[in-house]
């Protein structure tokens, strides 16, 4: 019996070291007053707005940071917020004049500097911003990024700023672009622009950690395993003022589990609910109705191999054969249990410049058209296999999509995942890819240009098909020397070219789905499918 | 004094032959066996020739009758693309099983000679073993699969033989850690049992002591975690599968199918239970047979 | 023993630095450019790509990258990662909550597995018996996933007796039901491997001769029987407590709890090789010390177990 005893000793000592493990309070502590729980995810880097362009990150730093111009939530149109004016007579000089009064949360005030200074920053090349590109417009941005001669790295830049941006006044200053930009101002939407305090530059590891901006939120505490908590800023005077006293926002690796949070009634917003919660309106009942779904200005396209990777996929009336072959609204009803809509074109719809039909008949099933085109060509041989990164959830859309090619044409379809999104990306833009990919396009600004430039142009920064059609090209310079509503117009034009090559194929138009709990009363979305926390009424 | 000796020691060269025949005659009058043999039976006559049980083309799949549950003609439903899910659990043991099958096989391998090895010979062997051991024990499952994978064939080609022969080596190759440590501790105990003495004593090798008198008396555990590791191996296969690193199309598997159906667990079940339903049953049948085998050919327990 | 401790202890320094070479090959011979997709649905620009590149050594040889990574921890500082975030202060995160989780798991593991393997070995073949080993193989069959998400739905949501999710810092209660979770998977194998060791000393000899010496049967199963087949069990509780401290990483996420089985999980999908390197070998000193502790456990429980 005592070795028994002494067994039971060991197990209680481990017991007691389980209670030692921490001082962690037994139950969680209750909001306070006015606030609400939210979904966030880990930022995958620090929190410095030009170099944030995934969404966790970017999901933190949208109501603590505020710019020149922002959304309209109800319409989506591009209105002033911390600028007073941005006046151009040919799209090229820009001047800006700041309201009056603004405040970041350290109680500094929102001056011309604020914005030039961290533009200047983040193109200098030797700061290495995600977003280094985004500023390649202004004139001067050549000397901050100097070329690298072949193979070797790039020399020091001979200038720290750019000489298109020219501080006329503590509130003005004038932006000098190196040709015409019609859509500018759209563009200022994103957060990129967002101007910085003066202690930024002091230490910008420190301000990754917790940082500063002028919008309705200030950060309070917060680090990517622990959550975030904003507090609404007083001196907040923008556009975006917000009733709740604050937002706590908690981090979830799983979907899942913040459902059930929110089912139990421990959450009481959630963007994005699972898709096997969406089936036969499992959300809308477990949640009692309180549930909103908001077209997402985005797109999914199904991206083909161009050029020597897979010849016969290189064929536009093969291309368009498996486009015809999609059954997008089956898809999307049985898939997305209906959340969603099957895409047109390649720009979302509710974008300036958004034309309905864009991809014409090709973007729509017809199994008969489809076996025609497949016949005209001469037929498929051998397989096609569909590529997809194993960590994304992007695999029973893409095995609905091969069962549809299979059964339409006859072509063996099969999936393929990759370990992770590193191996994909890296496959999908080395072109060795031999079949078709997801493609996703999230719109940066609601302006039909940035759902076709960056992606289908020559030297845009994510053709990723290595795609090149000079008539595209040719329009697009064209329409940046236009005024807003020809160019608009010559950009529709270039995206009705793209219907015959079918360098992407649209697939659907997702929508956020957002549900909340019954603390909530109101709230909207905006069109980057975030909840506009000033919108957000409590009971 | 080396025939007496001799006769105290479990397994006798000599009474090999009636010994193993006494072993197979308490297995034939269990009924347990039997019943485990006749599923294990079955099973391997549905991975050679699944056709027999099922006329339904597994990869045929209808969207609009995505995760329909069971009608007549399919009697276990349909699942998320709307194929047929007893078509597809049929079709699916052939690579399950494989790969669950080959991936013990080569742990238990692996594990066991290490362990035996190290846990024998003592000393610097048993240092250098037991510290990969320990190494190996700390690798992330995820990592090694990633890069062992990658080494072995990109995510391009495909097949039906060599992604299963792939996924059991990975698994293998990762997993035979914990089976060393079993094994090792079965022999350090082992080795000191009087039969072993004795038989060092009486002169015999090194090598002949571990084979003939160690290894048999030191199995019991790994016996154990092998039948047992049989159904972790498919759920193994399921969560690399969704990872994206385990079977994939072509290829049909119970552990892709466990996986795909888990998120809709409240509102289809029916895709989950029958999968799952064979791999119990398959794991079921052979800790019964592992049981019974371990029994009948353990000398202690006459 | 006190000889071999220190041996085992010396044995440390060679093994961890083998370790860190090992995976720090690992982590970054992943395929695939682990700066690609680091900018959402854009490509990187070059002043990224070229900062980062010069950051971690990307463009340096492998050893070259190890070289500078040693330097480094010699120093005591084990880098920092893609996220910007020092690896020594992600490791402080993800291990509190991790240990707390596999302490408790472990603790009602050992408690029903040895309970039950002993019960069932004492009465083989009986009602018991057939009954846990039914129960224990739906438990083995259905993936850990199906049985967290059960677990998290009935107890946590719809009958509310258990917190649905963690929070950080986790409290014990919150731990509780994912550490049962845990446990229930691993005690099935625990008590098999309890009952086959208890089954078989009962069938040795001298349990047989206790019984004639006409010894208690509770005295003969508490002392003889059990001591003798502790050796396997104390074995696999030794591997498990390391596994569990290497993360459950389904438990760890239909909990939400901020673990280590995440942090490595998302650090191998994001080729995040400076914290892969760091959580991996904190896990390995881990296995060192327990398997260390379980091989002194050996000669405690079999004296006739000599290591010199």
């Amino acid at each position: 019996m005592k070795h028994e005893h002494k067994w039971l000793a060991s197990i209680s000592a481990a017991i007691l070291m389980t209670a030692a493990a921490g001082t962690a309070p037994l139950l969680a502590q209750p909001l306070p007053e006015g606030w609400i729980s939210v979904t966030a995810c880990a930022p995958a880097a620090p929190l410095i707005p030009t170099n944030t362009t995934e969404s966790c990150g970017s999901d933190v730093l949208d109501p603590i940071m505020a710019g020149l111009v922002t959304t309209d939530t109800a319409t989506g149109a591009v209105i002033n917020d911390i600028a007073e004016s941005i006046e151009t007579d040919d799209n090229t000089v820009w001047t800006v004049t700041l309201k009056q009064g603004w405040k970041f949360h350290d109680g500094s005030e929102v001056t011309a500097a604020s914005f030039v200074d961290a533009w200047n920053w983040a193109a200098y090349a030797p700061n290495g911003q995600a977003t280094n590109n985004w500023f390649s417009s202004i004139v001067g941005y050549a000397d901050l990024n100097p070329k690298a001669a072949d193979g070797g790295k790039a020399p020091e830049p001979t200038a720290q700023t750019m000489s298109g941006l020219e501080i006329l006044g503590d509130h003005q200053f004038r932006i000098t672009l190196k040709g015409p930009v019609p859509g500018f101002t759209a563009q200022l939407t994103y957060k990129a622009f967002a101007p910085l305090p003066a202690s930024f530059y002091d230490d910008p590891a420190a301000f990754g950690r917790h940082p500063v901006g002028a919008g309705p939120f200030s950060l309070e505490t917060g680090s990517p395993d622990t959550g975030y908590k904003l507090t609404a800023f007083a001196d907040y005077i923008g556009a975006h003022k917000p009733s709740i006293a604050g937002i706590d926002m908690r981090i979830y690796t799983s979907g899942e589990a913040a459902y059930n949070d929110l089912i139990a009634g421990n959450l009481d917003l959630m963007s994005n609910i699972p898709q096997s919660k969406l089936v036969d309106g499992q959300w809308e009942r477990e949640l009692d109705g309180r549930v909103v779904v908001q077209p997402q200005a985005s797109i999914r396209g199904l991206g083909m191999p161009w050029g020597d990777a897979n010849p016969q996929l290189a064929k536009s009336e093969i291309r368009q054969a498996i486009s015809m072959a999609i059954d997008r609204q089956t898809i999307i009803d049985v898939i997305f249990s209906g959340v969603g809509r099957a895409a047109t074109g390649w720009v979302p719809p509710g974008v300036d410049g958004y034309q309905a039909g864009a991809c014409g008949e090709f973007c729509t099933y017809n199994p008969e058209k489809a076996k025609e085109l497949l016949a005209a060509a001469g037929g498929y041989e051998g397989d096609i296999k569909i590529f997809y990164a194993g960590d994304s959830s992007d695999k029973p859309a893409m095995e609905a999509i091969c069962n549809s090619i299979r059964n339409t044409l006859g072509i063996e379809c099969l999936t393929s995942a990759l370990a992770d999104n590193a191996s994909f990306r890296s496959l999908t833009r080395s072109g060795e890819a031999t079949g078709p990919f997801p493609a996703n396009w999230t719109m940066d600004y609601p302006s039909i240009d940035n759902a076709i430039v960056p992606i289908y142009s020559s030297k845009g920064s994510s053709n990723r098909g290595s795609y090149t059609n000079p008539a595209f090209d040719a329009l697009i310079a064209k329409a940046d020397t236009q005024p807003h509503d020809e160019a608009v117009r010559t950009y529709q034009e270039a995206e009705a070219l793209l219907a015959n090559d079918l360098p992407r194929i649209p697939l659907w138009n997702p929508s956020t789905t957002i549900g909340h709990s019954a603390r909530i009363d109101d709230l909207a979305v905006r069109s980057n499918g975030r909840v506009d926390y000033a919108s957000v009424v409590l009971n | 004094m080396t025939e007496t000796i001799l006769a105290t020691s479990p397994s006798v060269n000599e009474k090999d032959r009636s010994l193993t025949g006494e072993a197979l005659a308490l297995l034939a009058r269990s009924p347990m066996v039997w019943v485990a043999l006749a599923i294990l039976a079955v099973l391997f006559v549905m991975a050679f020739a699944p056709q027999l049980f099922s006329s339904v083309d597994p990869r045929y799949c209808d969207l609009m009758k995505a995760r329909k549950p069971p009608e007549p003609g399919h009697w276990f439903g349909f699942d998320i693309q709307g194929c047929d899910v007893f078509s597809r659990t049929i079709h699916g043991a052939s690579a399950s099983l494989s790969v669950s099958f080959l991936a013990t096989i080569g742990s238990t391998l692996i594990g066991g000679i290490v362990g035996l090895i190290a846990g024998f010979y003592g000393g610097s062997t048993d240092a250098v073993l037991s510290r990969v051991t320990d190494v190996v024990l700390g690798l992330p499952t995820l990592l090694g699969a990633i890069v062992i994978l990658a080494t072995l064939g990109s995510a391009q080609d495909s097949g039906m033989v060599w992604p299963i022969v792939r996924l059991a080596l990975v698994l293998s190759i990762l997993g035979w850690a914990t089976e060393a440590r079993l094994m090792r501790a079965s022999v350090l105990q082992t080795k000191q049992a009087e039969y072993v003495r004795a038989a060092r004593a009486a002169g015999a090798g090194n090598g002949w002591i571990a084979i003939r008198h160690v290894l048999p008396n030191s199995m019991a555990p790994l016996l154990v975690m092998a039948t047992l590791s049989l159904g972790g191996y498919v759920g193994t296969e399921a969560t690399l599968s969704y990872l994206g690193l385990g079977l994939q199309a072509p290829v049909i598997s119970w552990g892709t199918a466990i996986s795909d159906a888990q998120p809709y667990l409240s509102s289809a079940p029916h895709m989950l239970v029958f999968p799952s339903l064979f791999l119990i049953v398959t794991v079921l049948a052979l800790v019964l047979l592992g049981e019974a085998v371990r029994r009948a050919f353990d000398p202690r327990s006459r | 023993m006190t000889g071999y401790i220190i041996r085992r202890l010396m044995q440390f320094l060679p093994v961890l630095l083998g370790t860190t070479f090992i995976v720090f090959c690992l982590a970054w011979g992943m395929p695939g450019d682990p700066l690609a997709g680091k900018c959402g649905d854009r490509e990187c620009p070059e002043a990224y790509v070229a900062l980062a590149t010069e950051q971690f050594h990307l463009d340096q040889p492998l050893v070259v990258r190890y070289g500078y990574y040693v330097a480094d921890l010699v120093r005591g500082d084990l880098g920092t990662s893609f996220t910007g975030r020092q690896v020594s202060e992600q490791l402080m995160a993800a291990f509190p909550a991790t240990i707390r989780l596999a302490l408790l798991a472990v603790t009602i593991e050992v408690l029903f597995g040895v309970a039950i393997g002993i019960a069932s070995a004492l009465r083989p073949g009986k009602g018991f018996d057939t009954g846990n080993l039914l129960l224990g193989l739906v438990i083995i069959a259905f993936p850990g996933f199906v049985i967290a998400n059960l677990a998290q739905l009935i107890f946590g949501v719809r009958l509310g007796w258990f917190p649905v999710t963690v929070n950080d810092p986790s409290s014990l209660y919150q731990l509780l039901l994912p550490a049962i979770v845990l446990a229930l998977g691993h005690q099935v194998t625990l008590s098999r491997l309890t009952r086959t060791a208890v089954l078989e000393s009962l069938e040795s000899d001298y349990v047989r001769t206790a019984h004639t010496k006409g010894l208690r049967p509770s005295r003969i199963v508490g002392i003889h029987v059990l001591r003798n087949s502790l050796i396997p069990v104390v074995t696999y509780i030794g591997k498990d407590i390391g596994g569990l401290m290497a993360g459950a990483v389904v438990t760890e996420s239909v909990f939400n709890i901020q673990g280590v089985g995440g942090l490595i999980v998302r650090s191998i999908r994001s080729h995040d090789g400076v914290t892969i390197v760091g959580a991996v070998t904190v896990i390995v000193v881990t296995y060192l010390v327990i398997n260390l502790l379980v091989d002194i456990a050996y000669a405690a429980l079999d004296p006739r177990i000599r290591y010199d």
